[in-house]
């Protein structure tokens, strides 16, 4: 646990909720978790309010449909993101997806700066692969919080693992805090919403429950 | 006023009527062929409102752009729809519920998808007041909305009930509504089942079937009578057309 | 509102299951905490939380009412309730919620006005009950309701006399002050319509951003119903409008118990110590 204005020692790259003044030792300024890993050290906050960053992962709901493009929200209440027609696995001009106002998309932002509108895609632009990407068919949705939702992306959850073990399901974790649940009836995607819900609250503990 | 002057022991009303008796009902349609896409007038005893609906029409604001057709309802009380003349109020809560409460209603009956991105706008006003305002409007809107030629699934009819003592008194004028609590009963179509029931002063609850099935049955009366007009009114026009 | 979130309540709703694990008929269990003042009162329901508070001054009765006192409810949503208010614009569904409990209330003459009377054409009591929306997850109406009627129970107005031609407002030192005069408790419950002929009761944020329409009772103990709104979206018979009249009654039996219930511990709790006067300074 830090807090802002501690100082942190750290050979790797620095993320998000650390700043190197020049000439000044690196210093923290969110309040959270660190998280340490071979290449990087970042501050694992649990907000609320998303903001985009380049690469992340994102569950979205399709707001609007235009010409060429689909605004796409990623949380209540905030503003959309654009994402292209073309921006799909094997989409060409003549072939496109056909999605509309309502439906789900996963997929990970790829342009983002404070100038233009943030971009998102649903495929692999360097590889022109889905890679899991794209739209998601059934299934449902719950809201978390952002250090939880990169919690589960990046680390895991005992409670992920204990329903697995029981379980079939399919899962995309959006570091928006959106999550998506798939099982093969209603009933065992509501329960493992809960699971999931519960686990934010009550960590490991949780896995009691799916047991 | 005494409750034997209401409901008479040998079951008169105050105005001559027995308990299961409209009042007289005048309704015309396509009466303001000029200034609107289709009006009409309904007249339930003393109470007189008048439907001007204008649409489908494209939307004057962004936020009615919707899917399915937004329905625009406002309704205007005449200041000499009173014994009293009342000072013109434009912006009152009890009309602005009552605007809502029919566009909900009207929502069910006729097919809002099959014009999309759309305004209907209804403009009801109110000539005279004697009782029966809500369903007098109900009444008012679906010939008016018949005559603009919107696709409906059925008529919407209203009438509201009143209670005394166990009797429910069906059709209540301005002086029975003051006195005693009354439902207004609304129904889509010729069937039995209620679409809009809106109660606003105390009744017992096993009072309430006897009203609810005497403003059913009120409501069948009064699409006939709707019914008769509409189609009379469509002879004539066909007739105009042969000659 | 994803089509996917859309599609999943609708289909446990029509295995006669809901997302919140109620069942179609059951309601959010009820929380009901009196405050430190006369007439304050948090009400939550689930996530939703509300705050009445009723609070009472002389002033002057109505021209054409000399008899009776004032009695007033204002509503107040802000976006603190949730982002979907905008703060100082009041959308319809505001105005029905606001419509509604006034006519649930005030209309249904649950507050008992030519008590609040005290020099006829003179002067009486304005009684105001203010709600505050402290978090919205649905059910507003119900739990307004809920808490406007319980703060009037709660509340006590300071006792007053006529000296000659002055109207003495006795200071809660000098007189214990008195309880309002509520002939009635009418307790509000809403139905919401899903696709399919589906009604359920007491439906959460999401269930209310999905339904099609929706239906409120209110009805007291004693069997009255007080207002009923329905306007459009399913057509009912009307056995099922009494079966809900009934269910209805049976909630609002159960939420009077409870208001009681909770007067009466809060009561005792304020009169520990005490010959049987009820003085507001004893809490503290």
């Amino acid at each position: 646990m830090l807090l802002p204005g501690d100082k942190i020692v750290a050979e790797q790259r620095l993320g998000p909720g650390i700043i190197a003044p020049p000439l000044e030792e690196p210093r923290v300024v969110l309040a959270g978790e660190d998280s340490w890993s071979d290449k990087v050290v970042f501050i694992n906050t649990n907000t609320k309010r998303y903001t985009p960053a380049n690469r992340d992962y994102v569950v979205g709901v399709i707001s609007q449909r235009l010409a060429d493009v689909y605004r796409v929200r990623l949380q209540e209440y905030s503003k959309p993101v654009r994402l292209s027609h073309l921006a799909f696995q094997g989409a060409t001009k003549k072939n496109k997806p056909n999605l509309n106002a309502g439906d789900v998309v996963y997929g990970r932002i790829t342009h983002c700066d404070k100038d233009t509108e943030v971009e998102m895609e649903c495929v692999d632009s360097s590889s022109g692969k889905a890679m899991g990407f794209g739209q998601l068919k059934e299934g449902s949705i719950i809201s978390v919080g952002l250090g939880y939702a990169r919690k589960l992306l990046f680390d895991g959850h005992p409670v992920l693992d204990a329903i697995g073990a029981k379980h079939q399901y399919e899962l995309a974790i959006g570091m928006n805090g959106r999550i998506w649940v798939k099982a093969n009836d209603d009933k065992t995607t509501l329960a493992i919403r809960n699971w999931i819900k519960e686990a934010e609250t009550k960590g490991a503990q949780a896995v009691n429950l799916v047991k | 006023m005494s409750r034997f002057e209401i409901y008479s022991p040998e079951g008169l009303r105050a105005d001559g009527r027995r308990w299961n008796e409209l009042r007289h009902i005048k309704c015309g349609i396509n009466t303001h062929s000029k200034s609107a896409d289709g009006s009409a007038v309904v007249e339930m005893g003393a109470s007189k409102v008048v439907c001007i609906v204008q649409g489908p029409q494209e939307p004057e604001t962004r936020s009615r752009v919707r899917e399915k057709a937004t329905l625009s309802v406002s309704v205007t009380v005449a200041p000499f729809s009173t014994t009293e003349r009342s000072k013109h109020v434009t912006n009152d809560r009890r009309l602005q519920e009552m605007s809502a409460n029919l566009q909900n209603l009207f929502e069910e009956a006729v097919l809002t998808h099959l014009h999309p991105r759309t305004e209907i706008v209804c403009s009801l006003t109110v000539i005279a007041q004697d009782g029966g305002l809500l369903s007098c409007c109900i009444n008012a809107m679906t010939l008016a909305l018949i005559d603009a030629g919107l696709p409906m699934y059925e008529y919407v009819s209203a009438c509201s009930v009143a209670l005394f003592d166990q009797t429910p008194l069906l059709d209540p004028n301005n002086v029975e509504e003051t006195e005693l609590a009354s439902v207004t009963v609304g129904i889509v179509g010729e069937t039995d089942k209620i679409s809009l029931l809106i109660l606003e002063r105390r009744l017992g609850l096993d009072r309430l079937p006897p009203a609810l099935e005497l403003g059913v049955e009120g409501c069948k009366v009064l699409r006939q009578v709707m019914d008769k007009e509409v189609r009379r009114h469509g002879a004539m026009r066909l007739a105009s057309r042969a000659e | 509102m994803s089509s996917i979130e859309q599609a999943f309540v609708q289909s446990l709703l029509e295995d006669q299951k809901r997302v919140s694990g109620r069942r179609l008929n059951e309601a959010r269990k009820l929380e009901l905490a009196f405050g430190g003042s006369y007439g304050h009162v948090e009400v939550k329901m689930g996530r939703t939380r509300l705050v009445a508070q009723v609070s009472s001054q002389v002033a002057k009765p109505r021209d054409d009412r000399p008899f009776e006192g004032l009695f007033l409810i204002t509503t107040d949503v802000s976006s603190m309730a949730s982002p979907r208010f905008e703060n100082g614009r009041q959308t319809v569904d505001e105005l029905m919620v606001t419509r509604l409990i006034e006519k649930a209330i005030r209309r249904s003459n649950a507050l008992d006005l030519e008590s609040l009377c005290i020099v006829a054409g003179q002067s009486c009591w304005m009684v105001r009950a203010d709600v505050h929306y402290l978090e919205y997850d649905g059910g507003f109406i119900d739990a307004s309701c809920i808490a406007v009627i319980a703060a009037l129970l709660h509340f006590r107005r300071p006792d007053t006399s006529i000296d000659g031609s002055r109207t003495i407002v006795h200071t809660l030192d000098e007189r214990p002050p008195v309880p309002l005069s509520v002939l009635h408790v009418p307790i509000c419950v809403s139905w919401s319509f899903f696709d399919n002929d589906i009604i359920v009761v007491d439906a959460d944020e999401a269930e209310q951003d999905l339904r099609i329409g929706s239906m409120t009772i209110t009805i007291n103990k004693d069997r009255d119903i007080c207002q009923f709104t329905k306007a459009g979206k399913i057509p009912l018979s009307s056995q099922q409008i009494i079966e809900c009249c009934e269910q209805a009654h049976g909630r609002a039996r159960e939420i009077t118990d409870l208001i009681h219930e909770k007067l009466k511990q809060d009561f005792e709790k304020r009169n520990r110590g005490n010959m049987g006067f009820d003085l507001a300074e004893n809490d503290r």
